[in-house]
């Protein structure tokens, strides 16, 4: 049952409380700019294996940076429930009669906008450096793609705030998780270059298919197809929020 | 038959036990107040009764509704004012009423008209416009008390009614409990 009031109050909520926090704003997209200018520029000439020539590094890159940007702000958004605990707001969101899936939807939307924001703010900024937009259809099917993508990691964020109660331990966890999930979707370099086992492992990372899927949208180039990306990310995101909405079910919020 | 009837309710946390097979019953209009020294486990036990904490052992029906079964039909018939703080201190203190509403499915006339009210009965009127940081500690109380009475449910929980709270001329407070 979901309650589009709760879902839009919770949507609002944070599309003021990040436009009120600019400084949350700059210093979330600070780590993938400095990759996109660092990376981007000093392996610009740079001819990896598994690399198309016609399609330079930077042109590569930027799609895996876009995914970057969308993974570590989305699985950051659970530190806002975990600060919603620590400040009580929490119980004061988990006594109303909403509905919980209707609770996880607003969380989600709020923060995949907000991740969304910074990837496009990352896109405009790779443009500046050299970046070849595709036309504006092939844009706004990237953006389709993004909402999957933080979909599928603000639930790994809301599940472990759901578990959780301390920012040290949230973020510890968070990167532990996040930082293999970056390294091995092929968002700096083709995975295929990657050992054989290390590899494999690389095909259960959802990011891999988010960053496949983005690079076949924004530079015409990807591994897998289209179509088997987008039903792994879809059919990850729908078991995701199942999942969340059950944790946010069980769970004791005090 | 009894409005809330706690049935030796227990509340562990690990080894600690926070609640110790409590059993009591409140009446339809009683006003029942739970008193014991700090740490005695009032709070816990609202916890409870309010679906934020699941009981180890025992069981509570909060008119006819079974706390461990149906937690949302519950949830649709309590208020609460919490002991510790609950606002959003990022948001202004309309915000923070407003959202309240809005997760109540309040539609947008009925809201404003008793955001109005509830401000003007704590008298955080001329405040209501500024965040929740910069408010003092007392106005935040007031403000936790207007969100507790926005909406009149059949049972309001009010956790240390007196905590925080200066007496200025012209307040009026109505205490609801069950109607
Ligand atoms: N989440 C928790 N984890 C561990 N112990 C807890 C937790 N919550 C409460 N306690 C303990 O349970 C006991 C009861 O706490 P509770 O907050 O219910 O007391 P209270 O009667 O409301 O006290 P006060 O009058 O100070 O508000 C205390 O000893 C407290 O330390
Ligand atoms: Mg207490």
């Amino acid at each position: 049952m979901i309650q589009g009031k709760v879902v839009y109050v919770l949507w609002r909520r944070e599309m003021i409380k990040y436009f009120r926090a600019r400084s949350r704003v700059a210093g979330a997209i600070g780590m993938p700019a400095f990759m996109l200018v660092f990376q981007g520029m000093g392996f610009r000439k740079v001819e990896f294996p598994g690399l198309p020539e016609s399609i330079g590094y930077f042109q590569y890159l930027v799609p895996g940076i876009i995914g970057m940007t969308l993974l570590f702000t989305a699985a950051y958004a659970g530190m806002s429930v975990i600060m919603d605990k620590q400040f009580g707001f929490l119980k004061e969101v988990m006594v109303t009669p909403a509905s919980r899936v209707s609770i996880v939807l607003g969380m989600i939307s709020g923060s995949a906008t907000t991740s969304i924001i910074q990837a496009l703010i990352i896109m405009m900024m790779s443009v500046l450096l050299g970046f070849k937009l595709p036309f504006i259809p092939a844009i706004l099917s990237s953006i389709v793609i993004m909402v999957l993508i933080s979909t599928i990691f603000i639930n790994i964020g809301l599940i472990l705030s759901s578990l959780l109660k301390d920012f040290h331990g949230f973020s510890t966890v968070i990167n532990f998780i996040a930082f293999p999930l970056f390294l091995l979707s092929g968002a700096l370099f083709p995975v295929s270059n990657l050992p054989v086992p290390i590899r494999i492992l690389s095909y259960f990372d959802p990011l891999t298919y988010g960053v496949d899927a983005l690079r076949g949208i924004l530079i015409g180039h990807c591994e897998f197809s289209i179509v088997l990306n987008i039903s792994i990310l879809l059919t990850l995101s729908v078991l995701m929020v199942c999942a969340s909405s059950y944790f946010f079910q069980k769970a004791e919020i005090i | 038959m009894s409005a809330i009837i706690v049935k030796e309710l227990t509340k562990k946390f690990g080894e600690f036990t926070a609640v110790d097979n409590v059993s009591f019953s409140v009446e339809t209009g009683e006003l029942f107040g739970l008193l014991g020294p700090n740490g005695a486990g009032k709070t816990t036990i609202i916890n409870m009764l309010t679906t934020l904490l699941l009981p180890t052992v025992g069981d509570a029906e909060i008119a006819g509704y079974d706390l461990r079964r149906d937690p949302d039909p519950i949830r649709n018939n309590i208020g609460i004012i919490f002991q510790d703080p609950s606002l959003d201190i990022g948001l202004t203190g309309r915000e923070n009423l407003e959202f309240h509403a809005m997760m109540y499915s309040i539609g947008s006339d009925e809201r404003k008209k008793r955001i109005r009210e509830v401000l003007d009965v704590v008298g955080l009127a001329d405040k209501a416009d500024i965040l929740v940081e910069n408010y003092s500690g007392g106005m935040k109380r007031r403000l936790e008390i207007a969100r507790g009475l926005f909406i009149i449910q059949r049972f309001c929980f009010w956790m240390s009614l007196l905590l925080g709270l200066m007496h200025r001329p012209g307040d009026q407070y109505g205490i609801i409990s069950e109607t």
